[in-house]
């Protein structure tokens, strides 16, 4: 346990000394890797596809809030539908708009999760994103979790589907594939399950790290996930999903050591030392349970410094290496005060 | 020398303004009614706006159903049911824009009140130093 404490100290002050690399550069990442995985998904747009412009996208992306990232990633998303259909184009750009319209102006703060989403989806973790959602965030991110999880799967659905909506049609048409559109969406019952999983996720991890319990941090990232688990065993038993059921199981337990690590950082108590304290003021009684934090205490290095030998200092002297003390005399202490202060000073 | 108490209220106080400094001070400059009233008008408008493009995507998505039934269907009935819908779906999100920007004032000016505290403090060291 001290070694991962001391490990934790140490990557926490790299992270403090260099925080204003590692956050852009963090940002860079995800926004570059989400703009690759929309680009081999749905890269109907030539202009927007491929590394050099996801690159380009990405570093705008780093230089803007993360609710902009957003809104950035969802026009490069509208834009390649456009050019694949108007439809799709269409219902992509209504349910942003309305998104932007009734959520972002609330908490934009959590957009990040819907920017991590499709990276977390291409590497087989989206279910990572609810717990640390509900962690870091409050029981409003299980909108953007929810949201999160359809923006990917109606990026699968458009991919699988390219070929009826991208068709070209008559005019009457167009209400046909709007529709259909619609349907790729509301009645995507992949979708409706996963979005519902995250979302209920998001509310059980909340709730449960509230709790005045003991590791109330660690339990509420195991019923997150058997939350999770639950929902889309449930939901691939009455509606058989389109849901790799090892995979997602893989998933869950992979995104629960991630929240783990994640409680490990920022809420890392010491149950062992509860202090339970009980005072008064005028008006009230006060009972008082304060738990430590888990804290590294790392162990003091001494350094002692040998005297040298008094013929050696006598050829240094003539040497003339310790002029600067020259005038002082061999044993008036001179080294020992230095050496205090080096000490005082560690 | 270095005076560590005023290092740390400085510290304390140059945090504060990097982080929600800035929006404190704008949110603690409107009274109180006039924020809150000048988000609810936002809202309206947004959910507005959000409620036209959803009408708009329902009525695309039923095109054909409603072309059919345009000449037999009770319009009063239907603007009724419009005009009903959309005042509820308003009142609930100005109801939620009024909590939520009540909330976010309320906590502003408690962390402003303490704010200005410690800018206070920290001129009272400057004062104790000069005599």
């Amino acid at each position: 346990m001290n070694n991962l404490l001391e490990i934790r100290d140490r990557i926490i002050s790299v992270y403090t000394q260099y925080e204003s690399f590692f956050i852009p550069a963090f940002r860079f990442l995800v926004s570059f890797l989400s703009l690759l995985y929309i680009s081999s998904k749905i890269g109907y747009q030539e202009v927007l596809t491929g590394p050099l412009p996801s690159l380009l996208v990405a570093l705008i992306c780093t230089l803007v809030p993360a609710s902009a990232a957003a809104v950035i990633l969802g026009l490069v998303m509208i834009i390649q539908l456009f050019s694949l259909a108007l439809e799709a184009g269409l219902v992509a750009l209504i349910l942003f708009l309305i998104l932007c319209l009734l959520y972002f102006r609330f908490t934009p703060k959590d957009a990040i999760l819907i920017v991590m989403s499709p990276v977390c989806h291409a590497i087989g973790i989206p279910y990572v994103l609810p717990i640390a959602g509900g962690l870091i965030f409050g029981p409003v991110s299980a909108v953007a979790a929810a949201v999160g999880m359809v923006m990917v799967n109606f990026i699968d659905f458009v991919h699988d589907n390219e070929t009826t909506i991208g068709a070209t049609a008559g005019e009457e048409d167009t209400v046909t594939k709007f529709r259909f559109v619609v349907d790729g969406i509301a009645q995507n019952r992949t979708l409706i399950v996963t979005a519902a999983a995250a979302a209920l996720a998001v509310i059980v991890v909340y709730a449960v790290r509230r709790l005045r319990i003991r590791y109330a941090w660690y339990i509420a990232v195991l019923c997150g996930a058997v939350a999770e688990l639950i929902v889309l065993l449930v939901g691939d038993m009455l509606y058989a999903i389109s849901i790799h059921i090892g995979a997602a199981f893989l998933g869950v337990i992979v995104s629960a050591l991630i929240g783990c690590g994640i409680t490990f950082f920022l809420f890392n108590l010491d149950y062992t030392r509860i202090e339970n304290v009980q005072f008064e003021d005028d008006d009230y009684y006060y009972y008082v349970k304060a738990v430590p934090k888990n804290v590294y205490i790392a162990p003091r290095h001494t350094v002692k410094k040998i005297n040298t030998s008094r013929h050696i200092r006598g050829a240094q002297d003539d040497a003339g290496e310790e002029g600067q003390y020259e005038d002082a005399p061999a044993d008036t202490g001179w080294e020992d005060a230095n050496r205090s202060t080096r000490d005082r000073q560690a | 020398m270095i005076n560590e108490s005023r290092v740390r209220l400085m510290t304390g106080l140059a945090v504060y303004e990097s982080r929600e400094g800035n929006l404190d001070e704008r949110i603690g400059n409107h009274f109180r009614g006039d924020y809150i009233g000048g988000q609810m008008l936002t809202t309206f408008v947004c959910a507005t706006v959000a409620y036209l493009l959803g009408t708009f995507a329902v009525c695309f998505y039923h095109f054909e159903e409603l072309m059919l039934a345009i000449y037999s269907m009770d319009l009063t009935q239907v603007v009724v049911r419009f005009v009903v819908s959309y005042l509820l779906f308003l009142l609930a999100f100005l109801l939620i824009t009024y909590f939520v920007y009540s909330y976010r004032y309320n906590r502003a000016r408690t962390r402003l009140e303490w704010y200005y505290r410690e800018l206070h403090r920290l001129s009272g060291t400057y004062r104790k130093e000069e005599y």
